[in-house]
C-alpha cells in the first residue's frame, strides 16, 4: 500500500523528503528564533505550557495538602478559597492532585518521546547506514510496528512485561519510535549516496563523523518539529490510556484517571470532571500550537 | 481490477495469521499464562486425528495451530472466566454495538468532513475558513471523553434531552457516543480535504480547467475533489484505525456494552484468553478496513486501477 | 504579412502591469506592455524564461490569482474589457473565445478523468443544450482534426496513458473544441522531441488557416517564429524591447538582445561550424530590477545612458518599434563616441 502511494506522490512532484531541504547554521537558528518570537500565538502557547509544567514541578510549594490524603467532613466540594479546585469524592484536594498528576503525565509523555527519538534515531542511522538487507529488515519491522493501534501495542507490552507506568512508557515509545526511525532514515540514505562524502572521505574524515556532522546538521530542525509533535501526541495518548485505566494504577492522579473518577459524579459535582478534562486540553492545545509555530518557523516553505 | 481486490484479499491472510501469532506468543509465554494451561479447545475433529498421527505433542506450535484453526473454520475463540463462557457468544453481541458505533462513525466522518474541508479549502483565509480549521484544531487536541463530557453536560444534564444512564437496547442510546466518536474523525478529515484540495488547487490543470470556461463550482466540486479524495482515502485505513481507539474510549465513557468495554475489562482482570480473542476480532476488523481502503483508493487513481486491467499501458503512435 | 483588409483590432493590451508579492519583495513580473492582436494574425511573443510570457498570458484570460496583482492596463477583446467582466462572463469568455494551451501537456490536463470527460465537459460547459452524444461526436471529430488516429479509443483513455506528442494533440482539440476567436499557446511544443515539435506545429497552422482565428504564440525559438508568425514582440523582464513584422524583426533588426536571440538559432543552411551562440549573463531579478534599461548588464553595446534612464519607444517603420538608445539618434552618437573613448 505504502509504496503505491509513494509513487504517485512522486510523480506529481509533491512528497520532497523533510530531510535535506533546510541546512542548518548559526545564521539559520536565529533567524528560526526570530520568526518563532515574531509568531504571538506560539509565544503564548509556549508561555502557557511552560506555566503548567512548572506549576506541576513547583507542586509541593504551591500546596498545602497531601495529594492521597483523605478528608471525610470535605468531600465533593466545589472550588473555594480553600480548595482552590474544589475536593473530590473521597476530600482530596483536586488542585494538589492536578499539580502532582501533571508530574505523572508530563514525565510519563516525555520520558517516552525521548525514548522514541533516542531508539528510532539508533535503528534509523543503522538502517540507513547499512542498507540492503538490515535495510529491509529494519524497516519492515518497523512499518509492522506503525501498523499496529497504539492501544494493542500497550495493552499487549504491559502484558507481556507487567503493569506499571515503567512499562507503559517503553510501550509508548515503542509505538511513536517508526516516525522517528523514517526521519533519520531518509536522510542518512540521502548523505550516504551523495558525492560529498565521497570528497569528506578522499580528505580523510571518517565515516561515523561525516554521518554525525551531516546527519544532524540536515535532520536537526525537523528532529525538533518532530519531537514536539511526538511529545503531544504522546500526551494526548497518555491522558487516553489514564482514563481507560492502563497507564498507571487506580489511585494515582494521573490526569486521565482524575477524569475517570469524576465521571461518576457528573450529573451532581461535574467540577470533578470539567477541571481533569480542561487542564488536558489547555496543555494538549498549547503544546500543538507551539509546535505548529516551530514547524512555520524551522521550514519556511510556503 | 478484479484481479487486484483479489490480490488485496489474500494479502490479509499472512498479515492475520501472523498478528495471531505475535499475539498469541506474547500472552502465551507471559508467566502464569492461562491460554497455556487451557485445556484441548475442542476435541475428537479431523485435527486431532493428524495430531495424533504425527504424534506432535502438547507444545506451543500446535496450539497455535488449533487456536487458528478453531478460530478461521469453526469461529470458536475458547472459554473465558471461571465458569468457562463461550467466548464467540459473548463477543457476537459486543462485536455488534462496536461494529455499528464504528461504521456510523465512519459514515458520518466521511459525508460531513469531506464537504466541510473542501468548503473550508475554497475559502482560505477567510472567516470561514479560519473557524473551521480553529475548531478542528480544538476537537482533535482533547480527547475524546472530553467531547463526550461536554455533550453529555449539555445534553443529559443541562437540557436533559437524552437520559444520562441510557439502555442500551433502545436504538436512542447509541446516539451520544456515535456523534462523540464522529466529532474525532470529522476534525481530523476535514484538515487532510482541506490541505489535500488546496495543494490540488495550485496545480496547472485547475489553471486549464478555468481557461477553457468550466464553471468554479465544477473546478472544486468534481475535478479538484476527485483529484484531492486520492490522498485522502489514502488516509483513511489510519483514521478508522484512530476511530476505533475513539470507540474503545466513548464506550468506556458511555459504558457501552461493545468490545471496548470488554477489552479493558479483560485487561483488568488479567483474561488472557478474551484479550487475545479481542485483539484477534480487532486485528480482523483493521485489515479488512484497510483492505477496503486500499481498494478504494486503487478505485480513486485510475493509475493503479490500470495496472491491473487488460489494456496497455501506454498508446504510442 | 498585409492585413489591411481585415484591420479589426481583436485582443488589444495596453499597459499592462502586472506583479507578484513574495518573502523578497515585490517581484515585477510584467511591467506595462502594449501591443495588439487583429483578426486572423498569428502574434509571436519571444523571450527567455523569466521574461513574464506567461503571466501575460494568464492576465489575458483573467487567471492570475493572488499572489500575482494587476497594477495597471486594460486587456479588451472585442472591445470588452476583460478585468471588468464579472465571474460569471469570465467563465464564458474563457474557453469560448479565448482558449490557451500550455507548455506540459501531462500537468495541464486533469489526472483522474478520460478524455472524453474533460472534452465532454469543455463543450457541455459553453454549450447547455448539447447533448452528451453530440458533444461526444463533436469531441471525436475534434480529436480527427488534429490527426489522431484511433479517437474512439483515445477517448476512453487518461492523459497518463498517452504519449506526449499525442497529449499535446488532445490539449489542442480541447482547446478548440468551442471554435475561439483567439488561440494563446504557451510554449506548446517546447517539452516535445523535435520531430513532433513539427508535426504540432503543422496542425496548429492548418487549424488556424482554417478557422481563421488569431493567435498568440509564446515561445523562445525564434525558428517557429519564422515559419508561423506574422508579428513579433520580443520581452525581456516584462517589458516589451522591440515589435514589428516578422520579416523586420529578421532582416531589420533593431534590438541589441534581439540580435542576441537571433544568434542562437542555428543555421539550418548547415553553416555550423562556429560555435552554438549563447547568450552572456542570466536573465535579471525581477524583484530587484537594474536601472535604466532592464538590458543594460548583458548589453554588448551598453553605454552610458542606458545605465541610467530607460529607453524611449522609437518607431522605425509601419509597425515597427524597439526600446533601444541605439535608436535614439543623438544618443547612439555620443554613445559611440563613448565607446571609441573607451
Amino acid at each position: 500500500m505504502s509504496s503505491d502511494i509513494g509513487a504517485v506522490n512522486n510523480e506529481n512532484g509533491k512528497s520532497a523528503p523533510d530531510s535535506g531541504a533546510a541546512v542548518a547554521s548559526s545564521n539559520f537558528w536565529l533567524e528560526a528564533l526570530r520568526r518563532l518570537f515574531k509568531n504571538k500565538t506560539a509565544v503564548f502557547a509556549l508561555v502557557v505550557f511552560a506555566i503548567v509544567c512548572i506549576s506541576c514541578a513547583l507542586h509541593p510549594y504551591l500546596t498545602k495538602y497531601e495529594y492521597m490524603v483523605i478528608d471525610p467532613a470535605n468531600t465533593k466540594q466545589g472550588p473555594s478559597l480553600e480548595h482552590l479546585l474544589g475536593t473530590d469524592h473521597l476530600g482530596r484536594d483536586l488542585f494538589t492532585r492536578i499539580l502532582y498528576g501533571g508530574t505523572l503525565t508530563l514525565r510519563i509523555s516525555f520520558v517516552s518521546t525521548v525514548l522514541a527519538a533516542a531508539a528510532g534515531c539508533i535503528l534509523g542511522l543503522v538502517s540507513g547506514y547499512f542498507g540492503k538487507r538490515t535495510d529491509f529488515i529494519l524497516s519492515h519491522l518497523l512499518d509492522m510496528v506503525a501498523s499496529v493501534p497504539v492501544f494493542l501495542l500497550v495493552i499487549l507490552a504491559e502484558a507481556a512485561l507487567g503493569w506499571g507506568k515503567g512499562n507503559f512508557m517503553y510501550a509508548m515509545g515503542i509505538a511513536a519510535m517508526p516516525q522517528f526511525a523514517r526521519l533519520i532514515r531518509a536522510s542518512v540514505m540521502s548523505i550516504v549516496g551523495s558525492e560529498y562524502i565521497e570528497a569528506a572521505r578522499a580528505l580523510g574524515v571518517g565515516h561515523g563523523e561525516i554521518l554525525a556532522r551531516h546527519v544532524l546538521h540536515n535532520v536537526a530542525p525537523s528532529l525538533i518539529i518532530r519531537f514536539t509533535s511526538a511529545f503531544s501526541e504522546a500526551l494526548l495518548l497518555c491522558t487516553i490510556m489514564g482514563y481507560l485505566g492502563i497507564a498507571v494504577n487506580p489511585p494515582t492522579p494521573e490526569w486521565g484517571a482524575l477524569a475517570y473518577f469524576g465521571r461518576s459524579f457528573i450529573r451532581s459535582y461535574p467540577h470533578m470532571i470539567i477541571i481533569p478534562c480542561s487542564v488536558i486540553t489547555i496543555s494538549v492545545i498549547s503544546l500543538g500550537l507551539f509546535g505548529d509555530g516551530l514547524r512555520d518557523a524551522l521550514d519556511p516553505r510556503e | 481490477m478484479a484481479k487486484y481486490v483479489l490480490k488485496r484479499i489474500l494479502m490479509m491472510i499472512p498479515i492475520v495469521l501472523g498478528v495471531i501469532l505475535v499475539v498469541f506468543a506474547v500472552l502465551y509465554f507471559i508467566p502464569g499464562s492461562r491460554i497455556r494451561s487451557m485445556p484441548s479447545l475442542s476435541g475428537g475433529d479431523a485435527l486431532d486425528s493428524v495430531y495424533t498421527f504425527l504424534r506432535v505433542g502438547d507444545n506451543f506450535l500446535t496450539k497455535y495451530v488449533r487456536y487458528c484453526y478453531n478460530v478461521i473454520a469453526k469461529f470458536d475463540f475458547g472459554t473465558f472466566g471461571t465458569t468457562a463462557r463461550l467466548l464467540t457468544a459473548e463477543m457476537s453481541y459486543r462485536l455488534r454495538n462496536t461494529v455499528f458505533l464504528l461504521i456510523s462513525g465512519v459514515a458520518v466522518t466521511v459525508i460531513a468532513g469531506i464537504p466541510v474541508g473542501v468548503y473550508a479549502a475554497t475559502r482560505k483565509d477567510r472567516p470561514a475558513d479560519r473557524i473551521v480549521t480553529t475548531i478542528s484544531l480544538f476537537l482533535s487536541s482533547i480527547p475524546n471523553y472530553a467531547i463526550a463530557m461536554v455533550l453529555t453536560l449539555l445534553l443529559c444534564v443541562n437540557f436533559r434531552l437524552l437520559p444520562l444512564i441510557p439502555v442500551y437496547t433502545e436504538p436512542i442510546a447509541y446516539l451520544l457516543p456515535a456523534i462523540t466518536i464522529s466529532l474525532g474523525g470529522l476534525s481530523s478529515i476535514s484538515r487532510i480535504t482541506r490541505t489535500s484540495v488546496l495543494e490540488v488547487l495550485e496545480q496547472p490543470y485547475i489553471t486549464a480547467l478555468r481557461s477553457k470556461g468550466v464553471k468554479e463550482t465544477s473546478v472544486v466540486w468534481r475535478h479538484a475533489l476527485k483529484n484531492a479524495l486520492v490522498p485522502v482515502v489514502s488516509t483513511l485505513g489510519g483514521l478508522i484505525t484512530q476511530l476505533l481507539c475513539g470507540t474503545l474510549v466513548v464506550e468506556y465513557f458511555f459504558n457501552v456494552p461493545g468490545l471496548g468495554t470488554f477489552m479493558l475489562r479483560s485487561v483488568t482482570e488479567r483474561e488472557h484468553m478474551s484479550i487475545l480473542a479481542c485483539t484477534v476480532l480487532m486485528t480482523l476488523i483493521l485489515s479488512a478496513t484497510n483492505t477496503s481502503t486500499d481498494i478504494l483508493y486503487a478505485f480513486f487513481n485510475p493509475q493503479i486501477r490500470l495496472r491491473y486491467s487488460k489494456r496497455t499501458a501506454r498508446n504510442e503512435e | 504579412m498585409e492585413h489591411s483588409n481585415e484591420n479589426e483590432v481583436l485582443l488589444e493590451v495596453k499597459g499592462l502591469d502586472v506583479s507578484f508579492q513574495t518573502r523578497r519583495g515585490e517581484l515585477h513580473a510584467v511591467n506595462g506592455i502594449s501591443y495588439d492582436v487583429r483578426k486572423g494574425e498569428i502574434m509571436g511573443l519571444v523571450g527567455e524564461s523569466g521574461s513574464g510570457k506567461s503571466v501575460e498570458a494568464y492576465s489575458i484570460m483573467g487567471l492570475l490569482r493572488p499572489p500575482a496583482r494587476i497594477n495597471g492596463g486594460s486587456v479588451s477583446f472585442g472591445g470588452k474589457d476583460v478585468f471588468q467582466m464579472t465571474k460569471k462572463e469570465l467563465e464564458s469568455f474563457r474557453g469560448n473565445e479565448v482558449s490557451m494551451i500550455f507548455q506540459d501537456p501531462l500537468s495541464f490536463l486533469d489526472p483522474v478523468f478520460t478524455i472524453e470527460q474533460q472534452m465532454v465537459e469543455t463543450i457541455r460547459a459553453h454549450d447547455k443544450k448539447a447533448t452528451r452524444q453530440a458533444a461526444k461526436a463533436a469531441s471525436v471529430n475534434m480529436l480527427k482534426e488534429v490527426k489522431i488516429r484511433n479517437p474512439e479509443r483515445v477517448m476512453k483513455q487518461y492523459p497518463f496513458e498517452l504519449s506526449g506528442g499525442m497529449r499535446q494533440r488532445v490539449m489542442i482539440a480541447i482547446a478548440l473544441l468551442c471554435k475561439p476567436k483567439l488561440l494563446i499557446a504557451d510554449e506548446p511544443t517546447t517539452a516535445l522531441d523535435v520531430t513532433i515539435q513539427a508535426q504540432v506545429i503543422q496542425i496548429l497552422k492548418g487549424l488556424q488557416e482554417q478557422t481563421g482565428m488569431a493567435m498568440v504564440y509564446i515561445t523562445h525559438n525564434f525558428g517557429i517564429v519564422a515559419e508561423l508568425c506574422d508579428r513579433v514582440s520580443v520581452m525581456y523582464g516584462g517589458y516589451i524591447l522591440e515589435q514589428g513584422d516578422t520579416y523586420d524583426i529578421f532582416y531589420d533588426t533593431a534590438h541589441p538582445y534581439t540580435k542576441m536571440l537571433l544568434k542562437t538559432v542555428l543555421n539550418i543552411d548547415g553553416n555550423t561550424k562556429g560555435q552554438l551562440a549563447q547568450i552572456e549573463g542570466t536573465p535579471i531579478d525581477q524583484v530587484a530590477m537594474p536601472e535604466g534599461c532592464v538590458f543594460h548588464p548583458r548589453c554588448e553595446s551598453c553605454m552610458d545612458v542606458c545605465k541610467t534612464s530607460f529607453p524611449p519607444e522609437t518607431f522605425l517603420g509601419p509597425g515597427h518599434s524597439a526600446k533601444c538608445w541605439l535608436q535614439v539618434p543623438d544618443e547612439a552618437e555620443k554613445g559611440k563616441w563613448t565607446w571609441e573613448e573607451g
